[in-house]
């Protein structure tokens, strides 16, 4: 109860003094040209709507206690209306809201521009609960975790595999429906270097609210030296018993220099070739410490509970673990799993994620 | 009732017991089973809605797992929309509308029982999939593919045949209310002389009747896509998923309107009764109603500027929707100017109409924000919206209801409510209204997307902010509990109301509290908008007597058999059909029809 009392008036005072947006994910703390442009619209109205609400507030308690019933017994003057007054608040408003309309219509053409010749292009896939990047130019295809340079204007491009997802990453860019059947574009440039959060916002299935996402804004030297260390391909491991095993994921992972070819379907999982070189796992479900013998040991005690049972770390997923066994399509069709189970002997499992972990 | 049997007896008492429920076509009984299923759907709804706040108020917290949670928040928001607001405004229309309009009841009594037993029907089947526990978790909006059957189980299916039903009552409803508004007023009650409330009520059926065929199109479409291999929305197949958006919405927009302006009716009714004085700008306030009715259906696409219709069609609606600000604008000033210079009695129901307008206010200026596309850009499907649609929906419109109710409740018990429990209800719900909704400006403006069962500890600061929410949502829930106390407790122990506690203006306040079947002995005539202060301060009269040969309607079974017959229907062709249930409903149905057409009226 005492923590409960003292969380609310903290809460309170919180809102009041309006801070508390600071964090890596708020829309009101905009780090790009696109999401600078939407905030100071934001602002804008806020201002003058928040003067019509106190004006509205005020002019009606005013009203109530002045005009409040006194224990009079003659009724009050019977007016039925005043026509110039009614004309004059049916006017007025609209010339708040051409105030309002045109900045609006302004900043839609402006947002959706289309894109420059030297914009970095990246398509960007949505599956059930993860995300995709691939740079158009290079090839180089990462998962759920975006890095890009600064000051250079971003084109995404973005699909969807199965439902509709919402990409937003608020710090750089209002957010776009990601959709099945055709593809949305967003374009901004973002103007401070830094790492930046995002999630699906759009209601897609189980672990929705998982799907999150990372964006890093490198400098440019800096990106170019990430972008061709990922054109990299992984080494295989040492441990023929971990090759045999790996085999059974190429059904939905990509590894590249490893496993062959790269499929992309429906219930593909992300590519893994430079897993460990990312700063969080399972969409950005656990971020990792950055000091490396740390983060080794995390990465470890999550991915082995991931190969265990995926879904007790996200729900419904559709990666089948060695020690349960998710239904069939056939006998699931909401969340069915092909094939039915890893097969990995529990010796080999140490080997398998120490394996995963110097995929650097 | 052997046939041509029937004599309404206008001295009789009132018959009693269930089966006088299960057969009644009395507007008054009808009205008073709508508010009863409202305000349970209420009680389940706002069950709902703590659940999510428990599960939300701490992060990465365990309470609920997803699937559950998506099932909550589904099932909460069709719940409130389409069990709770609309039935309860649907309480009003039955109990009101022939009351205020000098009627002694609707024009179709037994089509009006019809509405009410396939609304039931269709509300059993949403809430069914409780008990198998699958309900349905495809959100309100329940846009595919996540509808479809690769992602949702049978709870989809509940979802679209419950919703059918629900329009197949909204539609039968909406035609017997048009019918009987331009036809059953009383003699010298012109259009513009017609209460406010029942003014905005012909809006709201104009809009039911509109706007609830391109929605079930969709949801029938899902529905095919589901069960027969369809491809409507499968696209693989060819199909378009955005179809379903712009049908959806060409229905969800007007449908906020279905829920606000029977408050805003309420709203300038109690506002003059109150303030001892007219509407203001009568005339305007009428014709800015119906303006918005209008343009509710211009305005659809504001609800889909992230799905990437280009900045034509994005500018354009966006223009459209905050034109709606203006007649809305107009209505708030008007109300304000009912209460400037009158006598305004403080009283609940007064309060509520009073926060009604400010809260409905804050609603409506957080709309005009993401009115604009590239504020709802970042605004879109967060708590910020969350927030917005509940001042609208809870500080507008259930606001609006609760003020309804605290007026009218003793016309139709007969008896008032406790006013000191209501202050209490009152000043309770507005500390936990405020408390559960205004922080949730913030969460979206921080960056949390709705409807996510889930959120990390730490990194976005959401959690104290959540807590806050939720112990509001609890204040709400306790304050809704006195509510509930006092309608239970006054019923028999209030204070006895008689005909016209609140020195009314309109025609409802002419009838005894309770209202006899027939309303009224004699229909009186009207000469202005104010017919009882015209009786009581301008000279006026009533009629004396009673007219000779009253006829109203006799009881039938006859509707409650035909909605059973239709709900028969649409259960046989969810998940595993069985086509022999829909044959048979079917069959009942038209059996159900016919035998209410050749029964002796
Ligand atoms: C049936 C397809 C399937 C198979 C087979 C499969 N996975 Fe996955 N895997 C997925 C999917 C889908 C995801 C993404 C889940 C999510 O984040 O929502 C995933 C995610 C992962 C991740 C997390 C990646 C990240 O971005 O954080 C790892 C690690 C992983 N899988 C390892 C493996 C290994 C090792 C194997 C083989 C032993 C394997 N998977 C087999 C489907 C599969
Ligand atoms: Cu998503």
């Amino acid at each position: 109860m005492v923590v409960a009392v003292r969380t609310l008036v903290f809460g309170l005072i919180t809102f009041i003094a309006g801070c508390g947006y600071e964090n890596d994910q708020s829309a009101v703390n905009p780090f790009s040209d696109s999401a600078r442009m939407s905030d100071d619209l934001y602002m804008f109205i806020l201002y003058l709507m928040t003067g019509v609400s106190i004006l509205v507030a005020v002019l009606i308690i005013y009203a109530m206690v002045k005009f409040r019933y006194k224990g009079e017994t003659e009724r009050p003057k019977q007016v039925h209306g005043h026509t110039l007054l009614e004309t004059t608040w049916t006017i007025l408003p609209c010339f708040l809201l051409i105030a309002i309309m045109v900045p609006t219509t302004k900043t839609i053409f402006a947002q959706q521009s289309p894109p420059p010749g030297d914009a970095l292009r990246i398509k960007v896939i949505g599956k059930q609960w993860w995300w995709e990047y691939e740079y158009v130019e290079t090839g180089v295809v990462v998962a759920n975790e975006l890095v890009i340079p600064v000051g250079q204007p971003i084109y995404l491009d973005m699909k969807s595999t199965d439902v509709i997802h919402s990409y937003w990453v608020p710090a750089l860019s209002g957010k776009r429906d990601v959709q099945p059947w055709g593809n949305n574009m967003l374009q901004f440039t973002a103007d401070k270097t830094g790492t930046y959060l995002g999630q699906c916002a759009e209601y897609c299935g189980d672990s929705h609210g998982l799907m999150r996402t990372r964006v890093e804004v490198k400098s440019k030297e800096e990106f170019e030296k990430w972008l061709a260390h990922q054109a990299k391909d992984a080494l295989p491991p040492q441990d023929p018993k971990v090759a045999t095993v790996l085999a059974q994921c190429n059904a939905c992972h990509a590894l590249r220099g490893v496993l062959p070819g790269r499929p992309r379907t429906k219930v593909s999982g992300p590519d893994l070739t430079h897993l460990a070189s990312r700063g969080s796992l399972f969409s950005d479900l656990y971020t990792l410490p950055k000091e490396p013998e740390a983060k080794r040991l995390e990465m470890k005690k999550h991915l082995t509970k991931w190969l265990d049972d995926p879904r007790t770390i996200k729900p419904g997923v559709r990666m089948p673990g060695h020690g349960v066994t998710y239904p069939t399509p056939a006998e699931d069709r909401v969340r069915g799993v092909a094939p039915n189970a890893l097969s990995i002997e529990p010796e080999v499992v140490e080997g398998l994620v120490d394996y995963l972990t110097t995929l650097e | 009732m052997s046939a041509g049997a029937w004599h309404y007896d206008p001295d009789a008492p009132p018959p009693k017991g269930l089966w006088s429920w299960l057969t009644t076509v009395d507007h008054k009984r009808i009205g008073i089973l709508y508010g009863v299923s409202a305000f349970f759907f209420f009680l389940v709804g706002g069950l709902e809605a703590l659940l999510i706040r428990v599960q939300l108020s701490q992060p990465e917290s365990g309470f609920v797992d997803p699937a559950l949670y998506n099932q909550l928040f589904t099932m909460h928001g069709t719940t409130m929309v389409f069990l709770v607001i609309m039935p309860g405004a649907a309480a009003f229309f039955n109990y009101m509308i022939p009351l205020q309009i000098g009627a002694r009841d609707v024009a179709f009594p037994r089509l009006n029982a019809f509405s009410y037993w396939i609304f039931l029907a269709g509300a059993l089947v949403l809430n069914f999939g409780w008990l198998i526990g699958s309900a349905p978790s495809g959100s309100w909006v329940g846009y595919p593919p996540i509808t479809t059957a690769d992602y949702t189980d049978v709870g989809s299916d509940l979802w679209i045949c419950g919703l059918s039903l629900l329009a197949v009552a909204s539609t039968a409803a909406s035609v017997n209310f048009i019918v009987t508004i331009l036809n059953f007023r009383a003699p010298g009650m012109t259009m513009m002389r017609m209460p406010v409330f029942t003014w905005m009520s012909l809006v709201v059926q104009f809009l039911l009747l509109l706007s609830f065929p391109p929605v079930v199109v969709g949801l029938i479409l899902t529905l095919f896509d589901r069960n027969f291999g369809t491809n409507f929305y499968n696209v693989v197949g060819g199909g378009d998923p955005e179809l379903y958006q712009h049908l959806f919405w060409l229905f969800g927009h007007p449908e906020v309107y279905v829920l606000i302006l029977p408050s805003m009716g309420i709203v300038s009714e109690v506002l003059p009764a109150m303030a001892r004085k007219p509407l203001f700008g009568a005339a305007f306030v009428i014709f800015s109603g119906v303006l918005i009715g209008f343009l509710g259906f211009g305005v659809w696409a504001h609800h889909m500027f992230t799905a990437g219709m280009g900045p034509v069609a994005d500018s354009a609606f966006s223009i459209t929707t905050m034109l709606i600000a203006v007649p809305t604008g107009v209505k708030i000033f008007n109300w304000i100017g009912t209460i400037w210079g009158g006598q305004y009695k403080i009283n609940t129901a007064s309060l509520f109409a009073v926060a009604f307008i400010v809260e409905f206010t804050i609603g409506g200026v957080t709309g005009i924000m993401h009115a604009s596309p590239p504020v709802d850009l970042q605004q879109h499907d967060t708590y910020f919206i969350v927030a917005h649609f509940h001042y609208v929906l809870f500080g507008g419109a259930v606001f609006g209801l609760f003020a309804g109710i605290y007026y009218w409740y003793p016309k139709i018990t007969g008896r008032m409510l406790s006013e000191k429990l209501g202050y209490w209800h009152f000043w309770i719900t507005i500390i936990g209204m405020n408390l559960t909704f205004f922080p949730m400006h913030f969460l979206g403006l921080q960056g949390m997307p709705r409807r996510i069962a889930t959120y990390k500890a730490g990194g976005y600061d959401w959690a104290d902010t959540n807590l806050a929410v939720t112990i509001g949502a609890f204040i709400l829930g306790f304050a809704t509990l006195i509510l509930a106390w006092n309608m239970w407790k006054s019923a028999t122990k209030g204070e006895r109301a008689g005909r016209d506690p609140w020195d009314g203006s309109t025609l409802e306040w002419v009838t005894q509290s309770p209202p006899v079947i027939h309303n009224f002995d004699k229909i009186p005539s009207v000469a202005s908008e104010v017919p009882l202060w015209d009786v009581k301060y301008g000279g006026g009269s009533l009629p004396v007597g009673r007219e000779e040969n009253i006829h109203m309607p006799p009881p039938s079974i006859w509707p409650l058999w035909a909605a059973v017959g239709g709900a028969m229907i649409v259960c046989g062709i969810m998940a595993f059909p069985m086509f022999w249930i829909t044959a048979a409903g079917a069959g009942l149905l038209i059996f159900s029809v016919m035998a209410w057409v050749v029964e002796p009226v």
